[in-house]
């Protein structure tokens, strides 16, 4: 018999799969009974263990005893009728089920045992023979030869499986079952007089015992399930979840003028709660009616609770008939008021704290479904705020209890109300079937529960704060185990895994709620910053001052805008210079650059050296020959001082200089714009310098052994390291002086030249001295400057880029030289060719840049820009490069900013680049240089990002690109100019 | 040990403006010399991989600026060094007297685990030239004097003793990188300064 039909599933059965059945069912019966070793015989556990059980005997049975469906005995049953033939306990059994009429020992008890259900027919036996706890010895018996009922594949002839079988039956053969009733009263429901008797056995009191109690109230009761309800609701049961419990709780009963102690509980009852008030009476069995029992439900019945303090006389009538002296005392009153406005019987709490306690428990229950309006913990604060000393008060709280009568009550609450206070709470709860009550849908709770501050009436404090009641809901969990009805324990578990998932949800919800207002103040502040980068009015005219500006934004769009300046634009501007045409000739250029052999007219202009609209003064043109004057006459002064010094140390330290080459060329080639200064001819020796580092590596050594050779002629230039010498050792030089001394050991054989050269130093300024060190730092770099580019392979070329980096130096010595002064210097030599307007041009150029080179956070400041753009419009990129291991993510773009991208591009890009930034600060953006930035890094965004490249690697990657000249500073402008745009929409 | 793991060694070239940092750098990458180098702005870098006692290490060789007044810039790119190499120009005194305080500079900015420990390698370069002010007994001197730095004289120009330096310099920076990840803790025990002076006094050359 290896497959049979049950419930109408095929499937296979194996003695492994009946067993563990068989087994799961006993753990659930055993559990279900843990707490009181005691099971009504009609409980599903119970069944479902007998059903489990009449498999195991029912399978592997020896054809001979097996039956059909149609039979009065099921199989199992056969096979007890053929042990009964043997075995007097089974027999007795047999007799008890089968053969009710003939067998004396039939109990009364089992009379409606029978039952119509397939099912109950089936276990029949077994049950009756659990019930009387002979199960295991028919099991027992059974197992002395199984190979008479059962076949070789059944649970009962293995070996191990079926001793497993008998210790089964031990433990739910030690149960006590509750006994039999009869047939028509609900056999899931016992009886109230069962339940009271129960109530007498647990709380009993010393007046009325169960059978008392039974026929005092019997006689009154009109209705037995509402009756049966009430008793139920004192208990944990498996209908109801007792979330709430206090005994001598003062009730005025409709008709009755005194107040009756009653025991108070809130119970849950499927979805809804039920708030139930129980007179002693009732429960002691004195005979008072069941018209005084309270019953309300929670969920459906009451609007509001109004809770206050009220003076009550003491000297009720208690239950067990005591009588105290009049006597004046404080209980809390709460009354509830239903949707109708009628008020239900007042209930008086001897203390306060158990009203709160009772609140408390109700607020908690009635989550996330309801709440108390205003909620407890708002109560709470007001009465913290109130009472700020709170030691003495918890002091106070303490002497209080400590002369309470009950027990229960001396454990103080985390506060207590003040005694005169009144306080309405609304009762809101959310219900499927609302007729006549604020709908809520479940989302709208879940917004509402969602606590800003959390709320302090958390289970958690309940369960550590609530001891009045002991039912009271300490872990959803564990009383959860205790309520044994499938049904009710499914449902249960469900309200609380929704209770879960709310309160999951609206922390949730607040997380998310406060990350998006986090990222929304952080976006705004961002935009603040932003802002700035453009200029207010991204079309005003050029001079606000003109009175041909205020010419409106509109009307400029509306004119076909040129797209670069060409000649003819120019000459148009040169016949014409008004501001409006000036705003053209601007347009045009941000649009499309400038003509390149118009530029050496026009950067003049760009930059500020000519006014657009006036005449331009002749002031500056005799100041950059001054400032000529002054600093080569100095370098001449510098360098014939220390001739015969530097001479003399090249002798001293014995070194015989090789004569090679001097280079003619370079004396011949005296820049002729010099000669146009007052102060006649500078030294032309730098030149020679250029010149010979340009060809070779080793011009040092040329450059020494010439001026060997044309000793007191020509100055020395090999004196470099003398120069170098002068500043740094005087203690004048400004940043060489923070460095620390060297050890006198090695410095030793130097002392002596410091010595000869200190004197001398001592005549020179300071301004002087510092001077010097700087055309020492100049004359290093100037030579480097691209060396690679044809204009600078021309000597006089490069003695006009010393010339005016030096004026620079001379005029701005606060500053000093620092390397990128020339490359910023060196586009707009190449541009504009005259010496004295590149002069002011650069003067012009630096007064911008100036701020980039440290010690001044120039380009720190762009870098933030360029992350503050990165954030808002590349947040992706933005956020990728944050997450970069190194730091700084941007330090790559310190080159761009510091020299305006000049190493990156082609000097032709570089015209066009500058100029459009140039015009840009005048219409759209002062920050123009971070939107190159900006368009850059969007240009290699995507390789960046698909290659995982770190900044060091980008740091490579735009190195590369810069080097092989393979940037499109076209496209990267148009990037910048459109972004720009997209910016000044938004914003 | 895994020693086949993938190493990369961050080297750090420090040293005056126009002392040849740039030239070193590319002179041993690239196997080239030009005179069109410009005046290095922020930081650059090249690697390159190459076999240290059969282990393959990818060098990473940061040049700098010179300019004393960039050295603010230093913390980004000091950060993470296994080697510093500091350069100066054998022509130039200057340029040698200041190796100190690049040496400062950068111990203060790197502040590597273990100071006295951390592998330096002194160059002079533009040995080609002829006009030589800083005498080589006197810089080894010096190096001597800071926990026997390793001494190279070389000339990026006609690549004389370039590889050699660079190979001494991936070798200590190896060693330092394994230091770091074998011995975690700060406690450097005795046998590690030994190790480094053995190693240190083999490298000398010239």
């Amino acid at each position: 018999m290896d497959t049979f039909k049950r419930r109408g599933n095929n499937y296979i059965v194996s003695c492994e799969t009946l067993l563990q059945t068989c087994k799961h069912e006993a753990k659930k019966l055993l559990e279900t009974t843990a707490a009181s070793k005691k099971i009504h015989w009609s409980h599903p556990n119970f069944i479902s263990f007998c059903l489990s059980v009449d498999d195991v005997l029912s399978f592997g049975v020896r054809r001979r005893y097996v039956t059909s469906s149609r039979q009065p005995l099921t199989t199992s049953g056969r096979v007890l009728q053929e042990l009964s033939k043997v075995f007097p306990v089974a027999r007795s059994i047999y007799q008890m089920c089968y053969l009710p009429n003939t067998g004396k020992r039939v109990k009364p008890e089992y009379a409606g045992i029978h039952g119509d259900l397939s099912s109950e027919r089936r276990i029949l036996w077994i049950r009756v023979s659990l019930v009387e706890r002979t199960m295991k010895a028919i099991i027992d018996q059974l197992l002395k030869s199984p190979e008479l009922y059962y076949s070789k594949k059944s649970v009962m002839v293995h070996s191990v499986y079926s001793e497993l079988f008998a210790f089964l039956m031990e433990g739910p053969c030690s149960l006590s079952f509750s006994k039999m009733k009869s047939i028509d009263s609900s056999i899931l429901n016992p009886g109230p007089t069962e339940l009271v008797s129960r109530h007498s056995r647990v709380f009993s009191s010393g007046v009325g015992e169960g059978e008392g109690v039974a026929v005092g109230w019997a006689d009154n009761s009109g209705d037995s399930s509402e009756m049966w309800e009430h008793v139920q609701s004192l208990y944990q049961s498996s209908f109801n979840s007792c979330i709430y419990g206090k005994n001598n709780i003062l009730m005025y009963p409709p008709g009755i003028n005194v107040p009756l102690q009653g025991y108070l509980t809130l119970a849950e009852v499927g979805d809804t709660f039920y708030i139930k008030w129980l007179p002693n009476t009732l429960i002691n069995g004195s005979g008072i009616k069941w018209s005084h029992v309270l019953s309300v439900n929670v969920t459906q019945d009451i609007a509001h609770i109004h809770c206050h303090h009220k003076k009550v006389e003491q000297g009720v009538e208690q239950g067990a008939g005591s009588e105290d002296d009049q006597q004046q005392v404080l209980y809390s009153e709460l009354i509830m008021i239903g949707y109708n406005g009628i008020a239900y019987p007042s209930l008086m709490f001897p203390q306060s704290s158990s009203m709160l306690r009772f609140l408390e428990s109700l607020e908690n229950a009635l989550h996330p479904r309801g709440c108390l309006e205003p909620p407890l913990w708002f109560l709470r604060q007001q009465h913290q705020r109130n009472r700020p000393n709170s030691l003495s008060s918890t002091i106070k709280k303490i002497a209080v209890y400590g002369s309470t009568e009950d027990p229960l009550e001396a454990t103080p609450t985390d506060w207590e109300l003040p005694p005169v206070w009144s306080q309405v709470f609304r009762v809101r709860v959310a219900k499927p079937h609302p007729p006549q009550q604020l709908e809520w849908t479940e989302n709208e709770v879940e917004m509402t529960s969602v606590p800003l501050s959390p709320s302090p009436v958390s289970p958690q404090t309940t369960a550590s704060t609530g001891s009045t009641s002991p039912l009271l809901m300490e872990d959803p969990f564990s009383w959860n185990d205790t309520k044994p009805h499938p049904l009710k324990k499914s449902n249960s578990r469900r309200y609380l895994m929704e209770k879960f998932q709310s309160k999951v949800s609206s922390q949730l919800l607040a997380r998310y709620f406060y990350s998006w207002l986090s990222y929304c103040r952080h976006i705004s502040r961002v935009k603040k910053s932003l802002s700035h980068l453009l200029l207010p009015s991204p079309s005003l005219p050029l001079s606000p001052s003109s009175p041909l500006s205020p010419a409106s934004p509109l009307e400029i769009h509306l004119e076909l805008e040129p797209q670069k300046l060409d000649k003819s634009l120019w000459e148009e501007f040169l016949s014409n210079r008004t501001s409006d045409m000036w705003n053209k000739i601007q347009k045009a250029i941000y649009n499309g650059g400038v003509d390149h052999p118009l530029r050496k007219e026009v950067w003049p202009y760009l930059l500020g050296v000519h006014s657009p609209l006036g005449d331009q003064s002749d002031q500056s043109h005799t100041s950059y020959a001054n400032i000529l004057t002054k600093w080569k006459r100095l370098e001449e002064q510098h360098y014939i001082n220390n001739d015969p010094t530097s001479t003399s140390l090249n002798i001293r330290r014995g070194y015989t200089p090789t004569s090679t080459i001097t280079t003619p060329t370079s004396i011949k080639t005296t820049p002729t714009h010099i000669e146009a200064t007052p102060r006649a001819t500078p030294p032309k020796i730098p030149d020679m310098i250029i010149l010979e580092e340009e060809e070779d590596y080793s011009h040092n050594e040329d450059v020494v052994s010439s001026s060997e050779e044309e000793e007191g002629e020509e100055l020395d230039s090999g004196c470099d390291d003398l120069i170098d010498d002068i500043p740094r050792t005087s203690g004048s030089s400004d940043g060489g002086e923070r460095r620390p001394r060297l050890l006198e050991s090695h410095e030793r054989d130097q002392s002596e030249e410091i010595m000869d050269l200190r004197s001398e130093g001592e005549e020179l300024s300071k301004r002087e001295g510092d001077f010097i060190n700087e055309l020492f730092k100049i004359d290093k770099d100037v030579p480097r400057c691209d060396r690679d580019y044809s204009f600078f392979r021309i000597p006089q070329n490069l003695t006009k880029l010393r010339n005016i980096i030096t004026s620079y130096i001379w005029e701005n010595m606060s500053n000093g030289y620092s390397q990128g002064m020339c490359d910023l210097l060196a586009p707009l030599l190449v541009i504009l060719e005259d010496e004295e307007i590149t002069f002011h041009c650069y003067c012009s150029l630096m007064e911008r840049m100036e701020s980039c080179f440290p010690p001044k956070p120039g380009v720190t400041q762009r870098m933030s820009n360029l992350q503050s753009l990165l954030q808002v419009l590349e947040s992706d990129f933005y956020d990728y490069l944050n997450e970069m291991p190194m730091g700084d993510a941007l330090f790559y773009t310190y080159r761009w900013f510091l020299v305006n991208f000049k190493r990156e591009f082609t000097y032709n890009d570089i015209f066009l680049l500058w100029e459009t930034s140039w015009v840009a600060r005048q219409l759209t953006t002062d920050n123009f240089e971070e939107f190159i930035a900006l368009g850059l890094l969007q240009e290699f965004k995507a390789p960046i990002m698909d290659a995982q490249l770190d900044p060091s690697e980008i740091l490579n990657l735009f190195t590369d690109l810069a080097d092989s000249k393979n940037l499109n500073a076209r496209k990267i402008i148009s990037t910048a100019k459109h972004t720009i745009e997209t910016l000044q929409n938004a914003l | 040990m895994s020693a086949r793991r993938k190493v990369l060694l961050k080297v750090i070239i420090l040293g005056d403006s126009g002392v040849g940092k740039t030239s070193l750098m590319n002179q041993y990458v690239n196997k080239k010399f030009t005179s069109q180098y410009k005046a290095t702005i922020g930081a650059d870098f090249l690697t390159k991989e190459v076999m240290v006692d059969d282990r393959l290490v990818t060098m990473q060789i940061w040049d700098t600026a010179g300019q004393e007044r960039f050295q603010s810039l230093g913390v980004a790119f000091y950060r993470g060094a296994d080697c510093c190499v500091l350069v100066y120009d054998v022509t130039n005194a200057n340029t040698f007297k200041t190796l100190d305080s690049w040496r400062d500079e950068f111990l203060i900015q790197a502040s590597p685990r273990d100071p006295e420990n951390f592998p330096f390698v002194v160059i002079g370069n533009k040995i080609d030239l002829e006009n030589r002010q800083v005498p080589a007994r006197r810089a080894q001197n010096w190096c001597e004097s800071k926990n026997n730095i390793p001494y190279y004289e070389t000339s990026a120009k006609e690549a004389v003793n370039v590889d050699q330096a660079f190979q001494k310099i991936a070798r200590d920076a190896l060693a330092k990188e394994n230091d770091d990840i074998y011995k975690p803790q700060v406690a450097s025990v005795p046998d590690i300064r030994l190790d480094s002076n053995t190693k240190q006094k083999s490298g000398k050359c010239c």
